[in-house]
């Protein structure tokens, strides 16, 4: 019954699981690099881009937002707050922290139930 | 009709796909909104670390509350916003959206004073 697939725990928003394809998809993009005013662009896009692919892999009935921050290692602050109106019991939300030697990346995934 | 409380509820579907067309999610207001609300708190604001989570936190709900009061029917919002320190170093902020381009959508802006600077990104998913 569709009504039965629907609702089974196979179609929540994993945690563990986008964690580990946001984790995959900044590792495979920024491994060894430094820090490159001019390259940083291209990496936020393919991290996102990965992230978005791996994501429909699950194929869930998901809509997915992901955003990635790249900031390079000056001594400065970073803050980052997200707040969600939705439901509770279907959507989620997870955060990836990664840093190297020159830069920290950021990436936030956000599903919402169709 | 009396309510009882020991009885259960049912929502019978409403077969609608679409939002209404009034009631579809603005951006361009959104936009206005999130503008207005970040300048007002940051204009001449300082960065200080131990003040900025508690800062972020309140423009979060605060932008929050605002475009709920839009009213934008069957939308889950969601809000994100980073407040960043006035360093010199670079900083690249970039997000992707895998949902229905007809109806859903976004609004951002990004405010920057001599201290410090911030990126508000206000996302509307419609749920048929």
């Amino acid at each position: 019954m569709m009504d039965d697939i629907q609702t089974s725990e196979e179609v929540a928003f994993v945690v563990e699981d986008v964690t580990n394809i946001i984790k995959e998809s900044i590792e495979v993009t920024l491994q060894q690099a430094s820090y490159h005013h001019s390259k940083v662009g291209q990496w936020t896009s393919n991290v996102v881009e990965q992230c978005l692919r791996r994501l429909t892999g699950l194929n869930k009935p998901f809509k997915y937002i992901v955003s990635c921050i790249i900031m390079q290692k000056t001594g400065a602050g970073l803050h980052t707050a997200s707040s969600c109106y939705w439901d509770n019991a279907s959507d989620g939300s997870c955060s990836y922290r990664w840093e190297n030697k020159t830069m920290y990346c950021i990436t936030s995934v956000f599903g919402c139930m169709i | 009709m009396d309510d009882n409380p020991g009885e259960l509820r049912v929502y019978e579907n409403t077969y609608i796909t679409q939002p209404n067309p009034k009631q579809k999610f603005n951006a361009e207001v959104v936009r206005k909104v999130v503008e207005e609300t970040v300048y007002t708190k940051l204009d001449r604001q300082k960065y200080n670390p131990s003040e900025a989570t508690t800062i972020i936190s309140d423009l979060c709900s605060t932008i929050q509350d605002q475009v709920k009061q839009f009213s934008f029917e069957r939308y889950k919002i969601i809000v994100q916003v980073t407040l960043g320190e006035m360093k010199g170093e670079g900083c690249f902020i970039s997000s992707r959206g895998l949902w229905d381009q007809q109806n859903d959508s976004y609004a951002s802006y990004s405010f920057q004073n001599g201290s410090l600077f911030c990126v508000a990104m206000v996302f509307g998913c419609y749920t048929p």
